[in-house]
């Protein structure tokens, strides 16, 4: 499967590789045109010619498209009062920004007037910059591609991936409110697979909190995650455990105490001596004091019972509960050293789409 | 009559108790040995001729030991001595040296055992032997620890007195409420007993006499459960 993934990687980026250079190479002879056309001060033709290098859209790459945006900018924002379109300067200001927060107006065509239309332009404008890096190399089930995410206002950031075809998509990570945070593309959440390997897009999204702006990048990517297999952990079956009490027998503490206590009255009453010491009245009354305490202190005894102390059973629960933990110990070791050694890995393409 | 079905009432439910013991396998049992110091409150009422009864009273000190095995067979022996005060016979030194054998288990013993008795009698102090039969009901409610029993005895001499021809007779009734405290070694114990005693010679009663004791006891016990 990863050879695969690998072979239509190489035979998909030798095709892009050719493309993309044809483009590079016309995209740069009209960068040129267009600095020449600005250091001749033929801003309107300089203006037509960045806008034809953006009209290359995808085909080309960002630097190019951050170097002609500041052209059109400074294209449509010159020294000579009377040739300034304002409008689409800030307009491009805002493309530039959008495109990445750090682009500025770089020094050759920088101009106090330029710079400070910028600064203007940088302060309304809701902007960021998303920083991916091109081989991530998974190291265990909780390793992580790092995103980072910058932006010049407080926002919610969302980081989500999508299937190629776009039919599965789920967020993988977000952070509430952030102007610089590095959130993580993890290709496991906990032993469940988040991102299927194959291509798929990385899609950061940041909302700016107080106008509700939303902002999109998205990034091709390919990801190798093997399954993460795992030895389900045992669960302790409470309901295996024996009774450690017996049933309380206060009902039978309370009849026996009573009928000992019976039997002791009875004693003290009927064997007497023979005559004349039995007829002569009871010498000794205390069998009804006695026979009393031994009734009530069983009855009050016996509702303390709280039932026999199984002590077989204890144990065999301590021995089972000792089994399992014992069990669970192994499973969790074999599943630390499983986590470990996982690995997967994660190719972006560093230019957002 | 009376003593007759006292006795086959008592033997009658320890038969029942006996045949109804059964094991349980989610408990043990260990071999129960317990050393109580006894106060005793004795009353002792005698009459040597067929008018006068005379009392006396008094506290007897002394100890208890038990020993029963896992099936609840084992032995008791108790020590007891004192001054009974009052007037005649009935008081002075009284020592009871008092030896069973516990044969049965935890519900039910036939009880086998021999007494030494020591007592004033035609103005001296006169020592006797005496062997005992009898039978004992039990129950130890382990949940609330509490042990009831009560039990039974025929006492006689074996033979007469080799200097006067003098033999005794009597029985024995006893009940107990033994408490085992939580978690301690502690056993609390109120015992009420009631022997009737008759001193003959040549079939003629020279005494009869009437002993009661109310004792109180705090010991240490091993192998009782203690929840």
């Amino acid at each position: 499967m990863r050879r695969f993934f690998l072979m239509a990687m190489l035979i998909t980026s030798g095709q892009l590789r050719a493309q993309g250079a044809n483009d590079r190479v016309i995209a740069r002879d009209l960068l040129d045109r267009t600095r020449a056309a600005y250091n001749d001060l033929r801003f309107v033709r300089a203006d037509s010619l960045a806008r034809e290098v953006l009209a290359l859209g995808a085909r080309i790459s960002r630097d190019t498209r951050i170097e002609a945006l500041q052209l059109l900018s400074a294209a449509n924002f010159p020294e000579p009062e009377n040739q300034r379109r304002v409008a689409a300067a800030r307009s491009a200001m805002v493309q530039l920004l959008k495109a990445d927060l750090d682009s500025g107006i770089p020094r050759d065509l920088a101009w106090p007037g330029l710079d400070s239309l910028f600064r203007d332009v940088a302060n309304s404008t809701f902007a960021m910059t998303v920083v991916v890096r091109r081989e991530n190399a998974i190291i265990g089930i909780a390793g992580a591609a790092p995103v980072r995410v910058r932006t010049n206002r407080p926002s919610s950031v969302v980081l989500e991936v999508r299937s190629q075809e776009g039919i599965e998509s789920a967020v993988v990570d977000s952070v509430a409110t952030a102007t610089d945070t590095v959130l993580q593309l993890r290709p496991l959440r906990g032993v469940q697979p988040l991102l299927k390997g194959g291509e798929f897009e990385l899609i950061v999204r940041v909302t700016d909190l107080a106008s509700r702006e939303t902002i999109t990048r998205t990034f091709d990517g390919v990801a190798f995650v093997p399954e993460f297999t795992h030895e389900p952990t045992p669960v302790f079956d409470a309901g295996s455990l024996l009774p450690i009490r017996g049933k309380p027998q206060r009902i039978a503490t309370a009849v026996v105490g009573v009928i000992v206590g019976a039997g002791t009255v009875a004693i003290g009453r009927l064997l007497r001596a023979g005559e004349p010491i039995g007829a002569a009245g009871d010498t000794d009354r205390r069998f009804v004091a006695v026979g009393a305490t031994i009734a009530v202190g069983s009855i009050v005894a016996g509702l303390f019972d709280r039932g026999r102390d199984l002590n077989r059973n204890r144990a065999t629960n301590d021995r089972v509960r000792r089994e399992f933990e014992a069990r669970l110990r192994v499973v969790e070791e074999e599943n630390i050293r499983r986590s470990t050694q996982y690995r997967a890995s994660i190719t972006i393409n560093t230019e957002a789409r | 009559m009376t003593r007759f079905r006292l006795a086959t009432f008592i033997i009658t439910l320890g038969i029942a108790r006996g045949l109804g013991a059964q094991e349980d396998s989610s408990y043990s049992k260990a071999s129960e040995l317990s050393l109580t110091p006894i106060l005793s409150m004795t009353t002792r009422a005698t009459s040597e001729d067929s008018a006068v009864v005379q009392r006396a009273t008094g506290t007897l000190r002394g100890a208890q030991l038990v020993f029963r095995d896992l099936a609840g067979a084992g032995l008791m022996l108790r020590y007891s001595t004192g001054t009974l005060s009052g007037v005649g016979p009935a008081a002075g030194r009284f020592v009871y040296i008092d030896g069973r054998l516990l044969v049965g288990n935890d519900g039910f013993s036939i009880v086998p055992g021999y007494i030494i008795r020591e007592s004033a009698f035609a103005g001296v102090q006169r020592r006797m032997g005496l062997a005992r039969i009898g039978a004992r009901i039990g129950h130890f409610f382990a949940g609330s620890g509490v042990m009831l029993s009560a039990s039974g005895a025929y006492i006689s001499t074996i033979k007469k007195e080799s200097r006067d021809s003098v033999e005794a007779r009597g029985i024995e009734g006893e009940t107990s409420l033994k408490y085992v405290l939580p978690r301690l070694p502690f056993i609390l114990q109120l015992s009420y007993q009631r022997e009737v005693f008759n001193l003959l010679k040549q079939r003629a009663t020279l005494r009869r006499e009437e002993l009661t004791r109310v004792s109180l006891g705090i010991g240490l016990h091993r192998g009782l459960l203690t929840r």
